[in-house]
């Protein structure tokens, strides 16, 4: 017993010593992938080739350039991060591209957004999930987005309101696009779940890059290329199919969310006067029955806003029956044609399948085949109780004193 | 003479010779160390009383060889505490304690007077471990004030202090306090067994019976608590547990010793409970920074950089960028550094210790790190650990700490977390297997005994602190009576 502790005691120390350092990394020794890109592209050859382009994180520029001045538009001399891309047969390939003359081990765990090109998106969507989520860094709240046209130009853009476009992406996928309503940011985790379930279809938030620069006097001002994240692409069989526009974007976002934070603005018309309702709080309840081999849905969505000016219509307590009657009916529309583009993508997004799975899973077992039929085929009722909770710290409209 | 041959060039020893006022006058000899008694009482008591007083005797007692002594301690010596003796070694072992021997000539037997010993010390409030509320006093190095600092606080019969004598030479003197009824007896025999064991020449201080009466001696964590305050002894006593004092050290040793209990410091008792309990969780909290911190920043900083936010990443690579060495070097050599100042600043005199330590601050955190030696995540890493290492209140434990502070940044630099885990879970086993005098060193966690919680990572309110601790105090478990905690008011009736 003494010798076998003595020799297992050495046998620990001889190993101690054989360990090395070989898994370790400093961390100086790390080009630190803030954002990365993916695309399909045909290359000059005529071969179709993976393009995968990074944004590296240049330490202690972004200081600099945030302290120095943000304003000259882009011109600052300290660049807060690099851009990296490679091609390649495989994502593999594409990255080793561009890792054969870096001095650092890209690392790939400080990845908050994913970009995928709209033909990647509609080719090759499974094979990129599958790599990120294969990724010893994986990250699985990664903000997924689609690029609108190729991914890689949007590593072009220049920063706003932040010090670098990667901080900037992050929080137009996380915070911006929950807030206003025009889109919603998707997590990795989510997305992969979504995407393999059978019960529903995922969606994943549009960027694209605009062009805000707008004429002051003489002199064109603001960046010229720069990022939005509007709208959401929807998918069906892991392939991207088609796009919801502004509006349908925050249809689905009533649909299918809880809103508790955040204002999302929908325009109204009342008797020919625009007004701005901001949503503040909802709750979707979801309803779906199969009747006689029918799928009948019922929405009944709660919302709960502000109205923040005055533009003519009437506030006063007693007309607000009216206002929200008419709120109700616009936000009702909404939401129908929402449904109605999904339905035109064949596209289960709106987590219909998922309802009618939780509600009743006999029905859904004796649907699941011809889902997809069942689900164009289906009877959709919408119940929208809007109710306008604040019109702000006036009691009355301001007139002049007669 | 005999004793003259013993005391042979002892310079500190005085034969004071004398005549008894009598007929025949007899000679006589006062023996004793001039340097640990009080000459002033010596010679009030005893060369007074005996060289006047004589003469006032009654006229029909008539002082002779043989009746001499009897006389003496009867009539004559005012000395309070007398003993007499007819063995030639017990007499040379009571004068070197400090006694005053009486021989008279033609007479088998001696007198010993005790006269008190000059003071020493005085009182002091304790440095090792002050405190802001509680008692000032500290134990000094004479261990018969130190009992008497003890005896104020528990004026009760039930308190015991049995002496001991421990080394062939040096015959220190061993008091062992315990309160009879509420430490087992076991544990008193045990402990005497284990002192009486004990044979060396000279014992050099309380360390040294420490190190001889431990369960495992090569224990990195201390098996044996020490203390220079009274009121933390009293309270030990109180518990069932026994107190070793030591002559010529203020420090006493306190046995059995848990784990938990280095980390109870005695104000805690003192303050208020709410504000002792978030103290002591924060000296939890300080034990893991103190001993994990360098390592877990070492692991992450090498094998872990995914658990890093990309700001703090961008921070930590801007800093690090040019360094020469790798971060666990860095931590090594900052902690090195930190260590060898501490050591200097405890030997130097108080104030060549301050200018150490300015110099050492400067140098070491200034300018190594603008000179581009390290970055200053080391030194913000050894500085919190060394600031959290200090918050442990004893002193001993706080060596352990660092000693394995070091082994786990080693395992963390080889192995990352894993290495880490696996140093904590060694670490686990081994004070779980640790005992001291019998009891489980990790109690009351490992054996869990729910009722002592009340005193381990808070400190309950006094009035529910119903029971003494079940391994030392089960004898007697009831500290007070029930229901003394805060009631309702009755409703009276107006």
């Amino acid at each position: 017993m003494r010798l076998f502790i003595r020799v297992s005691m050495l046998i620990i120390f001889l190993q101690m010593l054989c360990i090395g350092c070989w898994d370790q990394r400093d961390t100086n020794n790390l080009a630190i992938v803030t954002a990365i890109g993916f695309d399909r592209i045909t290359d000059v050859d005529g071969v179709d080739k993976w393009q995968v382009s990074t944004f590296v994180m240049q330490p202690g520029k972004a200081e600099a350039a945030g302290g120095g001045g943000g304003a000259s538009g882009g011109k600052s001399e300290a660049i807060p991060e690099i851009v990296w891309r490679g091609k390649g047969l495989t994502i593999s390939d594409a990255i080793l591209d561009f890792t054969k003359r870096s001095p650092r081990i890209p690392f790939f765990a400080d990845t908050y957004s994913v970009i995928i090109g709209e033909r990647a998106a509609k080719e090759k969507l499974l094979e990129i999930v599958d790599y990120l989520n294969r990724l010893r860094e994986y990250r699985p709240g990664a903000a997924i987005m689609i690029a609108k046209g190729e991914a890689s130009l949007l590593f072009e853009a220049e920063p706003e309101a932040t010090i670098s476009v990667s901080r900037n992406l992050k929080k137009l996928a996380q915070t911006t696009a929950d807030n206003t309503g025009i889109a919603r940011g998707v997590e990795l985790m989510n997305f992969t779940a979504n995407l393999l379930s059978t019960d529903r279809d995922p969606v994943a938030p549009e960027i694209r890059l605009i062009n805000p620069k707008e004429k002051r006097g003489e002199e064109l001002a603001g960046p010229s290329k720069a990022l939005l994240v509007e709208g959401l692409g929807i998918f069906k069989d892991e392939k991207l199919v088609g796009w919801l526009n502004k509006e349908e974007a925050i249809g689905y976002d009533l649909l299918t969310n809880k809103i508790s934070g955040g204002d999302i603005t929908i325009r109204v018309k009342k008797e020919g006067k625009w007004f701005t309702f901001l949503i503040t709080r909802s709750k979707p309840k979801l309803k779906a029955t199969l009747i006689e081999d029918k799928l009948n849905i019922n929405v009944a969505i709660e919302v709960k806003g502000r109205i923040d000016e005055d533009n003519g219509i009437d506030l006063a307590p007693s007309a607000m029956d009216q206002v929200e009657r008419v709120i109700s009916d616009q936000i009702g529309q909404m939401i129908i044609q929402t449904i109605e583009t999904a339905r035109g993508y064949e596209s289960d997004c709106l987590g219909f399948s998922e309802e009618l799975h939780r509600y009743s899973p006999k029905d859904w077992k004796k649907v699941k085949p011809h889902w997809r039929e069942t689900f164009l085929d289906a009877h959709v009722d919408v119940q929208v109780n809007a109710s306008v909770e604040n019109t702000g710290k006036l009691g009355q409209r301001l007139e002049l004193n007669k | 003479m005999e004793l003259q041959k013993i005391f042979d060039l002892c310079a500190d020893i005085v034969f004071r010779k004398f005549t008894l006022n009598c007929e025949p006058p007899i000679n006589a000899v006062a023996v004793f160390v001039d340097s640990i008694i009080d000459g002033k009482i010596s010679s009030e008591t005893i060369l007074k009383a005996i060289m006047l007083e004589t003469t006032s005797l009654p006229a029909n007692v008539q002082i002779t060889k043989s009746n001499a002594i009897q006389i003496l301690s009867d009539r004559l010596l005012t000395a309070m505490n007398i003993k007499d003796t007819s063995d030639l070694l017990e007499l040379v072992d009571f004068v070197l304690k400090g006694r005053v021997a009486i021989v008279i000539d033609g007479s088998a037997r001696a007198l010993i007077c005790f006269v008190g010993s000059l003071q020493g010390r005085a009182i002091e409030e304790p440095i090792t471990e002050p405190v802001v509320r509680g008692p000032r006093d500290g134990f000094v190095e004479d261990y018969y004030t130190n009992l008497s600092l003890i005896r104020r606080r528990i004026k009760s019969s039930r308190l015991k202090a049995e002496l001991l004598e421990v080394g062939a030479i040096s015959k220190t003197t061993v008091a062992l306090c315990y309160l009879k009824g509420i430490a087992q007896d076991s544990l008193i025999e045990e402990v005497k067994t284990r002192i009486s064991r004990i044979k060396m020449d000279v014992i050099h201080e309380s360390g040294t019976i420490e190190e001889m009466i431990s369960d495992q001696p090569f224990s990195l964590f201390p098996l044996v608590e020490y203390t220079e305050r009274p009121d933390k002894v009293a309270g030990s006593l109180a518990e069932g547990r026994v107190a070793i004092l030591v002559d010529n050290t203020p420090m006493t040793l306190i046995v059995p010793t848990t784990f938990v209990s280095l980390l109870q410091a005695s104000e805690d008792y003192n303050n208020a409970f709410l504000f002792a309990s978030f103290v002591r969780i924060l000296r939890f909290i300080s034990l893991n920074i103190a001993l994990l911190l360098p390592a877990v920043t070492v692991a992450i900083m090498t094998f872990h950089q995914e658990i890093i936010p990309d700001k703090l990443m961008d921070i930590i690579i801007t800093n690090r960028k040019e360094l020469p060495l790798p971060i666990y070097g860095e931590i090594v050599l900052m902690e090195m550094f930190f260590e060898i100042l501490r050591e200097a600043g405890v030997r130097l005199p108080r104030t060549i210790g301050q200018s150490v330590s300015i110099v050492g601050g400067l140098v070491i955190g200034q300018a190594t790190v603008n000179a581009g030696f390290v970055g200053y995540i080391a030194v913000i890493v050894v500085s919190l650990t060394a600031v959290a290492s200090f918050v442990i209140p004893s002193y001993a434990a706080g060596t352990a700490i660092r000693i394995l502070r070091f082994g786990l940044i080693i395992l963390a630099a080889f192995l990352g977390g894993v290495g880490i885990m696996m140093g904590l879970m060694f670490i686990l086993f081994y004070l779980c297997g640790l005992r001291s005098f019998g009891v489980p060193y990790l109690s009351p966690i490992a054996p869990l005994s729910p009722r002592d919680l009340k005193d381990t990572f808070i400190r309950a309110p006094w009035w529910a602190m119903l029971t003494r601790p079940r391994f030392t105090g089960a004898n007697d478990p009831a500290r007070m009576d029930t229901n003394q905690g805060p009631t309702k008011p009755s409703k009276g009736k107006e």
